[in-house]
């Protein structure tokens, strides 16, 4: 059973998605766009080039001519498609409600299919999302040997390598900044012991580990299970759960992203569950919407519904869990610190969740909040947007560490992987000390217990 | 001709009618890298935000100097194609949507402030400049550039000295055109030209200023634009009033202004807009209420408080059922954010979104609403009413469906009424979107025959050969020269349109 008060924000996704059903039976969603331009001066790749096309107005005119007149999968198109970041900070500032996300990832669906990209980049996409991402030792294998090339300045071997990335514009400083997985990874371990006196309320949550959170901070899976154990949660994470799926629906690749969201359901027991969290809000976003991957006569859609309507953000879950909390305080050794939350756009746009992170923090005594100007705008990590388009990101990176700067923060705080690997790479490159941690280490280290 | 004709059979008419050779002269002109034909950038400059208009053009260029353009109108002069200045594409008439033979040229990358000069209060900027952008580093420094339309977030100066936008301010601090102390332009003939400056008294001939002002990019191209500010009011309020009854709330308004209070916004909210702003927005407006009124009240603190309490008497006095005051200055900005987006938010319930902006004088307010309101019943239409109470300028926006052709012919039939119920009531066509294609043939009603005479005659000495953002505001007279039209399809559009070439 939910706590009454946790579904406060996701309810409202629904509500505007049923109320659109109501009142367009038809498929034609896009019409909803009326050109307004209010999405514009929100959208980071349109703030960069100034260019209609590269706006949320203009790529959905662009989705509606492809849908219309077939033959339009053009270079321009298609490099279109992959320049927006997918941030979706359009969705939040559209007051038509048009969901841009669902445009935009039928729009990739259709060029994976149209097979349009240029054959290189299809081997190297499909080696990326159908190889390494299959299973976890491959995942494991290539983030390696990459950070292994990366790092090992000493090796002169790597160097041409190192070399060839960097004229590619490929960050290779930025794949030494993913940990190695030292940490014996919570996905391996057996299901964990319910916790036994902690708290009165005793929620059974199911943990989804993901992947790249998994391999790249598994210590913050390990933070994410004690902490939740602290505030009395019986904690479950089924074995060898993989990723789901999120990373292959966002660049296009449905097929594949629906059997890697049918095999993680397989794991987990959900009418045993009264929650099922995850600490990488691209994941918990996806896992969301795990129901429209599925046909309306597919056996599995109704399952997908149960498995979907469980699904928390874990900061969703603590926003519950410490709402009438009054006794949160600090360690001292984190009393003295600035901290501020970055959104990932996966949480304030995608999900709506804007105020459970900062209810959080904010019921904790005496602590220095600060909010981070921009915090809802893209820090230009976006899946693999970092790699695809390095000088954007870079761009959108420095705007986002200026901002961090400003407000003298000690600790940025915020809550996916992927946010946490930019912002590290920003902050070392501008020569800050500032500290980037995941909203539930940065609780299990200061909260006093 | 409907609108809905006009639409069908303009859109996707993608054939090259200005020459390659011409092209070419113009992306030399600009240089490569400015210089955009694709059918996916052609695409994506055929619209603005008004609803049922697009049009393709030919080329988009983004020209980087003032010579540039210079050259791009003489070119245009010599070679016979059209050119259509466009900022964000925010406009809600058609100004920057394409015409025939055109090309766009942008302005919406010269988006710098130039200078501030606190000893005249003056700010000049390039024109495309995000008007909300220019708001929030005015109020940096103390000051206030009031215009504030309710697409202050995205639309450009530029755009809003060629229309004269509004917005909500209207009522206490003016429109644009009060604010725009002068600028430098490109003429149509690619001369180059400065108007006004900084003197706050200038009567050396005609005031041209003001003809440009709201010209709709027809005269001019502005590159430079000199604006007035004025020093930021000490403190605000912000109220909303709830009110079951819309009369009532229209009553209070009368009562307000009667009241010899100014308020510095007066917004009126009816039952559909409301429940359409409140999913979007979730501020917690009660969405069973007829009607609500947002009121702003700025000035010295010790007034502002005491217009407040005045202002709040009034509203319970009309049966307000309840009042809100903003506790923060956030939720002030909150609640006009939510107002601003009241326009798009509508669109929820109906895919096609027509925002109109007859305006009567204040005291007529109420009537107008009244009229507004028979009107949509007795074409069958669903109406979403709000707008600028205050100072008279209404937005009745019919939620409606383009691909529903009775019932965009019924809602001509209706905005067609709104007008003549306005114009009976002594007031306007339009407030503050100018005329643009949308309200071209409304104009033809509204203004008479020597008044429209008048203007083309205007038009016809700024731009004889109509080169700038031709076809707007009125029909121009169809080219009874040169070559006759290449396609079949664009022939039959000139012959239905009553030329005889």
């Amino acid at each position: 059973m939910l706590p009454a008060n946790v579904s406060g924000e996701y309810s409202r996704v629904i509500n505007i998605q049923s109320l659109q059903a109501l009142s367009h039976p038809t498929n034609e969603l896009e019409k909803l766009c009326i050109h307004c331009g209010l999405c514009l001066p929100t959208c980071p790749t349109y703030c960069l080039t100034k260019s209609e096309r590269s706006s949320p107005r203009g790529r959905l005119k662009l989705i509606r001519n492809s849908r219309e007149h077939g033959n339009s999968y053009t270079k321009e198109f298609v490099a279109e498609m992959y320049f927006c970041l997918e941030c979706l900070a359009c969705e939040s500032a559209c007051p038509a409600g048009v969901p841009f996300g669902s445009y935009m990832e039928s729009a990739r669906a259709a060029i994976a299919e149209k097979k349009v990209l240029p054959l290189v980049t299809r081997i190297l996409r499909s080696a990326m999302l159908k190889w390494s991402f299959k299973t976890r030792p491959r995942l494991v294998f290539i983030s390696r040997v990459l950070r292994f090339v990366a790092t090992s300045s000493k090796i002169k071997v790597f160097e041409p390598f190192r070399r060839a990335a960097s004229k590619l514009g490929l960050p290779i400083r930025l794949v030494g900044l993913i940990p190695d997985g030292r940490i014996e990874s919570v996905s391996s371990m057996r299901q964990i012991q319910p916790a036994t006196s902690t708290g009165s309320k005793k929620l059974r949550v199911g943990f989804v580990t993901g992947c790249v959170m998994d391999i790249s901070y598994s210590e913050v899976n390990v933070d994410t299970v004690e902490l939740l154990r602290r505030f009395g949660c019986e904690v479950i994470t089924p074995e060898n759960q993989w990723c789901c799926g999120s990373v292959h629906a966002h660049q296009g690749e449905m097929v594949y992203a629906r059997d890697m969201a049918a095999d993680l359901m397989e794991k987990f027991e959900v009418d045993k569950l009264d929650v099922i969290v995850a600490n990488a809000a691209g994941c918990s976003g996806f896992l969301k919407k795990y129901a429209a991957l599925f046909q309306q006569n597919d056996p599995s859609r109704d399952k997908a519904m149960a498995f979907a309507g469980k699904v928390l953000d874990v900061v969703e879950l603590l926003d519950a869990l410490t709402r009438e909390r009054y006794d949160l305080s600090l360690t001292i050794e984190y009393q003295n610190k600035r901290v501020t939350f970055d959104d990932p756009c996966h949480l304030i746009h995608a999900q709506k969740v804007r105020h459970a992170p900062r209810n959080v923090l904010r019921s904790i005594q005496k602590l220095d909040f600060v909010e981070l100007p921009e915090s809802d705008w893209c820090c230009g990590s976006a899946g693999i947007y970092n790699i695809t388009h390095h000088a954007e990101s870079m761009q959108l990176l420095d705007r986002k560490i200026r901002h961090i700067q400003s407000i003298g923060a000690d600790i940025v705080i915020t809550s996916n992987p992927g946010c946490m690997i930019q912002l590290k790479h920003g902050l070392a490159e501008h020569g800050l000390r500032t500290d980037v941690l995941h909203i539930v280490t940065y609780l299990r280290r200061a909260l006093a217990a | 001709m409907s609108r809905l004709d006009f639409q069908s059979s303009n859109a996707y008419l993608d054939t090259q009618m200005i020459r390659t050779s011409t092209l070419k002269k113009l992306r030399d002109i600009v240089g490569g890298e400015h210089y955009f034909d694709s059918p996916e950038q052609k695409l994506v400059y055929s619209y603005d935000a008004t609803p049922l208009y697009e049009q393709l053009p030919e080329a988009i260029v983004s020209p980087q100097s003032v010579e540039q353009i210079s050259k791009i109108l003489q070119l245009a002069n010599s070679e016979a194609f059209a050119v259509v200045p466009r900022g964000s594409g925010s406009g809600l008439s058609g100004g920057s949507i394409p015409v025939e033979d055109c090309i766009v040229l942008l302005t919406n990358h010269w988006d710098r402030i130039l200078e501030i000069d606190e000893r005249n209060l003056t700010v000049t900027v390039e024109p495309g400049i995000i008007t909300g952008q220019l708001q929030t580093e005015m109020e940096k420094i103390g000051y206030l550039y009031p215009p504030d339309p309710g697409s202050s977030s995205i639309c450009t100066i530029g755009g809003n000295v060629a229309e004269n936008a509004g917005g909500i301010r209207g009522l206490k601090y003016g429109v644009t055109k009060d604010y725009v102390m002068g600028f430098e332009f490109v003429l149509p003939s690619g001369e180059v030209m400065m108007i006004g400056g900084k003197n706050v008294k200038d009567v050396s001939g005609y005031n041209l200023k003001d003809l440009l002002i709201g010209s709709e990019g027809t005269l001019g191209v502005f590159t430079k634009i000199v604006l007035r500010l004025i020093p930021k009011p000490e403190h605000s309020s912000t109220l909303l009033a709830y009110f079951d009854r819309a009369s009532d709330s229209a009553e209070a308004v009368s009562a307000i202004t009667a009241s010899k209070i100014t308020a510095a916004a007066l917004e009126f909210l009816d039952n559909t807009t409301i429940r359409c702003v409140e999913d979007y927005a979730r501020i917690g407006l009660p969405t069973t209420i007829e009607a609500l009124l947002l009121i702003e009240l700025d000035g010295r603190r010790g007034e502002v408080e005491q217009d407040l309490v005045q202002v709040s008497e009034i509203c319970r006095r009309h049966r307000a059922s309840q009042l809100r005051i903003a506790k923060s200055a956030a939720e002030a900005t909150q609640l006009r954010t939510a107002r601003k987006a009241a326009f798009a938010a509508l669109a929820r319930v109906k895919p096609t979104t027509i925002l109109e902006d007859a305006t009567v004088p204040r005291s007529e307010v109420a009537p107008m609403l009244e009229q507004i309101n028979a009107i949509a019943s007795k074409h069958d239409l669903m109406f979403g009413n709000f707008g600028h109470a205050g100072d008279g300028n209404l937005h009745p926006t019919c939620l409606t469906n383009e691909h529903d052709k009775d019932e965009i012919h019924r809602t001509e039939l209706a905005f067609h009424e709104i007008y003549s119920a306005a114009l009976r009531l002594g007031g306007t066509i339009t407030g503050e979107h100018g005329i643009g294609l949308s309200k071209r043939k409304f104009l033809e009603h509204a203004a008479s025959r020597t008044h429209l005479e008048l203007m083309r005659s205007v038009k016809a000495i700024f731009d004889p050969n109509m080169v700038l953002n031709p076809g707007k505001i009125f029909t121009t007279r169809p080219r009874c020269e040169g070559p006759l039209p290449i396609s079949k399809e664009k022939l039959n559009k000139y012959l239905e349109l009553g030329a005889y070439c």
